[in-house]
């Protein structure tokens, strides 16, 4: 399966995601709630980590 | 009614015998989720079997790379460990041929990270199960 970078990230952080809400909180809402944060977490510093390199590193 | 503290659900819930704790923890290793299973937490059981297998499937899919106990580097030792962590979907992975990967296949890099992620998330799914197991969680 060949695959680029982004989809992969996402991917993956859509599965810990998952997996993290499921095991931190208690309640269906909770752990959607989570994990939907903790996606947008995981793909958000990504992009962000993204821009920081193009515009400061040579 | 006000939350128990830690120490409050540790006191009213009857350490469970040591032996269903080894029998709990091994069962959720060997199987994503089978941990949860066996104390009748049967949606949590599912989407854990699930989610874990699913990045393990996408890491053999994407050709990562099975790390070996006798390589020289200690990270890639390290990297062994995380994977067999997985439990049996490791081992059948193996049975059925699963060479171990290319590493020269363009998503090979992205797959050893997800095999290798997958690992790790079932120690954490095992830890969740422990906690159930000794009343520290519903």
């Amino acid at each position: 399966m060949v695959i680029t970078h982004f989809p992969a990230l996402v991917l993956f952080s859509f599965l810990v995601s998952v997996v993290f809400g499921t095991l931190s909180k208690d309640t269906l809402r909770e752990r959607c709630l989570y994990g939907a944060k903790v996606f947008a977490a995981f793909v958000g510093v990504a992009l962000a980590l993204g821009w920081l390199m193009y515009f400061f590193v040579p | 009614m006000p939350k128990k503290t830690a120490e409050e659900e540790v006191t009213t819930h009857p350490k469970p015998p040591l032996r269903q704790l080894i029998r709990i923890c091994v069962a959720a290793w060997l199987v994503p989720g089978f941990g949860h299973l066996l104390q009748k937490r049967k949606g949590r059981a599912l989407v854990l079997f699930f989610s874990i297998l699913a990045m393990f499937l996408l890491g053999l899919a994407m050709e990562g790379q099975f790390y070996s106990l006798n390589s020289p580097s200690y990270l890639q030792r390290l990297g062994y460990l995380g994977e067999l962590c997985v439990g049996i979907p490791m081992a059948a992975a193996k049975f059925f041929g699963y060479s171990g990967g290319d590493p020269f296949f363009v998503s090979s890099d992205f797959g050893t990270a997800f095999l290798v992620a997958a690992g790790m998330l079932n120690v954490l799914s095992v830890l969740d199960a422990f906690d159930i197991a000794m009343g520290r969680k519903p």
